[in-house]
């Protein structure tokens, strides 16, 4: 069993062990992940979901290594093929951005450099990280703008950011993102900030992209129905902790810990007229001052003294499915 | 895909190709009857300057002290002559070279030096922004003018001190506007995406964020330009800038001031002329601000 993990292990484009990031700030350390662990596959989807500040977004920037030096304490692995991405300079993990793993991010108004055309800053970053010549460079950003689907494509090329449709400019930053073929492709609420039919439009587009280029994808988001859609497994964070890990359906046909279920109960669903909507009480805690024991504990319905006490482990439900939770085990 | 549509090939020519920033600037400035006019102001008073050596009817520094203050109008000396008796349209020529030197060099060695060290204090930060930024307060808790006075007065009258005096007085403020830019543009979202996909420090600085903070730099810095010339012409008539028999608009109004009883137009002009120009640089300045304000 030990051997087939660290064979597994071996064989993960992503392997993420103990990683946790704490900011220093004026009133105290803020734990913004704590131990966080899992591992993806080349070419399979991860949905880490959870409501703001659980820290999914501070995961992926971790994966970067973007995370400044001053006033920030990262620990833990981020093997990315093989390589501690914590481990390497700065020189080095320039490399790995762009050309193993890129991002996309939420705004994609803000995440666009607003005096450059688009295709100023497909070409740029085409030129800098593949030695392109300004025409191959150009080429290749219309085929770029063609794999994501832009309706014309020249006009969007020599458009500036704030011409252009949400949509579009989501479209154009995942161009970007892919510019240089990278194997995993981090995507922090891609769908977010957008009209609801253009998010769905996105998330086909991201889908139809994943299959055929093969992209490994973790796709960060609070909503439960687009991680249904799109992901092959997902992670449930908490207060900056993984608290289930499950294949997708499995979570959906059993989640075991009652903050899953809260989530689940908290969201919209097919049949769910006439019913209403169950909020999970309180609020997050603090992550200057965590609770000893399971940071829901002081919301979860069914806590019991020793959900105070101490910190659950993970123990297994299912194959590939666990919980951090007293009650599962 | 079911959802994917191409749009027709005449949407986009229909649309037409969008305009580039820079020549959307121009356009929206192109608009500007204000702007327009203050820039046309500013093209002839640099032109005549360029010109001076051809277009002055004297040598301005030649006099007849037969014709002391000769009145506008006169036979031959269009704009009548100075105290002594030296062609006023010939020496406000030659003078309007001089001021444009002084008031737009400092201007311009700010605009670089403060660029740079704004932009360097925003970037690094910590330590580095500390010291850049306390030094810079320490000359900026100065006013302007007094600033001026001590450093052209330490180096003595000349050109050269002058032009010093005033870039050390414009350094420090350009500086303040490049740091608070650089800081803001420095936490926006495309930088850490330019991170993201792989750019190093060099390029995220030199394409995505002088790009971003030159902007309003230039702004600020074509503000600062009438300010210039006006303390430049300032120092001159103090006996602290160019030195006599050269011709420069504040020196010209200090000669000329004793003479205001006797011929009250004539010392005017050189005044006049700082004010028309100065007044043109901070219109097309104005101008400048709205023209630029396109991104929203």
């Amino acid at each position: 069993m030990i051997a087939a993990t660290q064979g597994h292990r071996l064989m993960a484009l992503l392997s993420v062990r103990d990683l946790s990031v704490a900011f220093e700030t004026r009133d105290g350390l803020v734990r913004a992940v704590n131990d966080v662990t899992f591992s993806l596959d080349a070419g399979k989807v991860l949905a880490l979901l959870g409501e703001s500040g659980s820290g999914k977004s501070v995961t992926l920037r971790a994966i970067l290594g973007l995370h400044p030096a001053v006033r920030t304490r990262v620990s833990g692995e981020v093997l990315l093929k093989g390589r501690d991405v914590n481990r390497l300079d700065e020189a080095a993990r320039e490399r790995l951005r762009g050309g193993v793993v890129s991002m996309v991010f939420q705004e994609p108004m803000t995440a666009l450099d607003p005096v450059y055309t688009i295709g100023e800053q497909i070409v740029e970053t085409l030129v800098q990280h593949r030695g392109l010549d300004r025409r191959g460079a150009s080429r290749r950003a219309r085929e770029l703008l063609d794999l994501v689907q832009v309706p014309s494509p020249e006009r969007c090329l020599a458009s500036y950011p704030h011409e252009i449709s949400g949509g579009m400019r989501q479209r154009a930053m995942i161009a970007i993102a892919l510019a240089c073929d990278p194997e995993l492709l981090l995507a922090d609420e891609p769908t977010t900030a957008l009209d609801v039919t253009v998010q769905a439009q996105i998330l086909w587009l991201l889908r139809d992209l994943q299959q055929r280029l093969g992209l490994a994808v973790i796709f960060v988001t609070h909503d439960l129905g687009v991680a249904a859609e799109i992901a092959d497994a997902a992670a449930v964070m908490y207060a900056g902790r993984i608290v289930e890990q499950a294949p997708i359906r499995d979570l959906f046909r059993r989640p075991a810990h009652p903050y899953t279920e809260g989530l689940m109960q908290a969201t919209v669903r097919r049949g769910q007229k006439g019913r209403a909507l169950v909020p999970i009480p309180g609020a997050p805690p603090n992550l200057i001052a965590l609770p000893a024991g399971c940071a829901f504990a002081p919301r979860c319905p069914r806590a019991y003294d020793a959900c105070l006490a101490t910190l659950p482990s993970f123990h297994p439900v299912a194959a590939g499915h666990a919980a951090r939770c007293h009650l599962v085990a | 895909m079911a959802i994917t549509t191409t749009l027709p090939r005449e949407l986009d020519a229909v649309a037409g190709a969008p305009m580039s920033y820079w020549r959307t600037v121009g356009w929206r400035l192109a608009r500007d009857p204000a702007t327009l006019a203050a820039g046309a102001v500013l093209v002839l008073i640099a032109l005549s300057a360029l010109l001076a050596p051809w277009l002055a009817p004297y040598d301005p520094n030649a006099g007849s002290i037969r014709l002391r203050l000769a009145f506008v109008g006169a036979p031959a000396h269009l704009l009548g002559t100075d105290e002594q008796g030296r062609d006023m349209l010939s020496r406000l020529l030659w003078g309007g070279r001089m001021t444009l030197v002084a008031g737009l060099t400092p201007v311009l060695v700010a605009f670089v030096l403060g660029t740079g060290l704004g932009v360097l204090a925003g970037y690094v930060g910590g330590l580095t922004n500390t010291l850049v930024m306390r030094t810079m307060d320490i000359f900026y808790a100065f006013p302007a003018v007094l600033l001026a006075i001590a450093i052209s007065g330490a180096l003595g009258p000349g050109l050269p001190n002058t032009l010093i005096s005033l870039s050390i007085v414009f350094v420090p403020r350009v500086v303040r506007v490049a740091e608070s830019a650089t800081v803001q543009v420095k936490g926006l979202e495309y930088i850490a995406a330019a991170r993201a996909s792989g750019a190093g420090v060099g390029a995220i600085v030199r394409h995505h964020l002088l790009a971003n903070v030159l902007g309003p730099i230039l702004v600020f810095a074509s503000t600062q330009v009438s300010l210039s010339i006006i303390l430049a012409a300032g120092l001159s008539f103090l006996g602290l800038g160019v030195t006599p028999p050269a011709a420069e608009w504040g020196l010209m109004l200090n000669a000329l001031r004793q003479s205001i009883y006797v011929n009250a137009v004539v010392p005017a002009l050189p005044g006049v002329a700082i004010f028309v120009t100065s007044m043109a640089f901070n219109l097309l300045s104005d101008g400048l601000r709205d023209a630029m304000e396109i991104r929203a």
